[in-house]
C-alpha cells in the first residue's frame, strides 16, 4: 500500500520513533502525538510558518463573530465585503472570511502546507459555529 | 436542512455567549492541530532516513493486520482529544503573556506580539 500523494516524512531518523509508536501493540494517541509533533516541529527552522496562518484566522474569525454579535450579520458581512449566497449561507461566509484572512498573510505562509491546513481548519470551525451554535464545542469535545 | 442567515447569526451569538473568545480559540486551534496531526501521520517514506510510511502504519498494525474501521475512528477521536490538550496549553500561554485580549485586533502587525504568539506555539513540542 502506498501513499504517493502524501508529503514526505521529515528528513530525520528520529521520525522512525513516530513509526515505532504507531506500530506499538497498544498504540496510544498521547505518545503518538507527543513524539510526532516534537520530531516534526523541531525539524523546522522556526515555528512561524506553523503559527502565522492560523493566528490570522483566529484574529479575523473572532473579530467577525464579535461584529456579528454587536451589529448583526448583514452589517458585519458588508464591512468585510463578503457576499452571502442565499443558497449556501454558511459556506459562503466561511469562504469569504478566509479570503479576507488570506489577503493579510504573507504568501510564503499562505501557499505552504500549513496555510492549506489552516484554511481547512478555519472554514470547518466557522461552519461548525454558524450551523451548530454552542453545541459545536460540546459535540467536538465529547 | 440549510442554515439561513437568521440561524447563522443566532448560532454565532449563542456560541460566543456560552463559550466566549476562549471557546472559539479552543475549537479553531483543536481543529487546526488535528489537521496538522493527520498531515504528518499520513506522510510518505523519505529514504535514507525514513524507510516506512506513517500513512501505511496509521491503518496497519505492527503485525501487518489492518485495523478495523471502528478502531481507526476511535484512534482519531483519541488524537483529537490530545490535540485539544495542546490547544488548551497554547491558550494558557497566550493568557499568561496577556496576548489573548488582543486577538480580535490587527495584532500581527506588532513584531513583539508576533514573537509572543510564536513562543506560545512552541509548547506544541512539549509533552502533554
Amino acid at each position: 500500500m502506498g501513499t504517493s500523494r502524501a508529503a514526505k516524512a521529515p528528513a530525520t531518523r528520529k521520525w522512525n520513533a513516530v513509526i515505532g509508536t504507531l506500530k506499538a501493540p497498544e498504540r496510544n494517541a498521547n505518545a503518538v502525538l507527543n513524539v510526532a509533533f516534537s520530531v516534526a516541529l523541531n525539524t523546522l527552522p522556526s515555528i512561524g510558518p506553523v503559527s502565522a496562518p492560523i493566528v490570522f484566522g483566529v484574529s479575523e474569525g473572532l473579530r467577525f463573530a464579535i461584529d456579528v454579535r454587536e451589529s448583526g450579520l448583514d452589517s458585519a458581512a458588508r464591512r468585510e465585503a463578503i457576499r452571502i449566497s442565499e443558497q449556501f449561507v454558511v459556506p459562503s461566509i466561511s469562504s469569504g472570511l478566509w479570503d479576507v484572512v488570506s489577503s493579510k498573510i504573507d504568501p510564503q505562509y499562505l501557499d505552504s502546507p500549513f496555510g492549506r491546513l489552516a484554511e481547512l481548519a478555519f472554514k470547518k470551525t466557522m461552519n461548525q459555529v454558524m450551523s451548530k451554535g454552542a453545541e459545536a464545542l460540546v459535540k467536538e469535545t465529547e | 436542512m440549510t442554515t439561513t442567515k437568521v440561524d447563522a447569526e443566532k448560532n454565532l451569538r449563542e456560541f460566543l455567549g456560552r463559550h466566549g473568545k476562549d471557546g472559539f480559540l479552543r475549537l479553531l486551534l483543536t481543529n487546526y492541530l488535528f489537521e496538522l496531526a493527520m498531515y504528518y501521520l499520513h506522510s510518505d517514506k523519505n529514504p535514507p532516513a525514513v524507510k516506512e510510511d506513517t500513512g501505511y502504519r496509521f491503518y496497519v498494525d505492527g503485525r501487518e493486520r489492518v485495523y478495523k474501521p471502528e478502531a481507526i475512528e476511535r484512534f482519531k477521536l483519541d488524537l483529537r482529544k490530545e490535540c485539544e490538550k495542546k490547544a488548551l496549553l497554547i491558550i494558557e500561554n497566550l493568557k499568561t503573556m496577556q496576548v489573548i485580549e488582543k486577538l480580535d485586533a490587527d495584532f500581527m502587525t506588532d513584531p513583539k506580539v508576533t514573537e509572543l504568539v510564536g513562543k506560545a506555539f512552541e509548547s506544541l513540542t512539549q509533552k502533554t
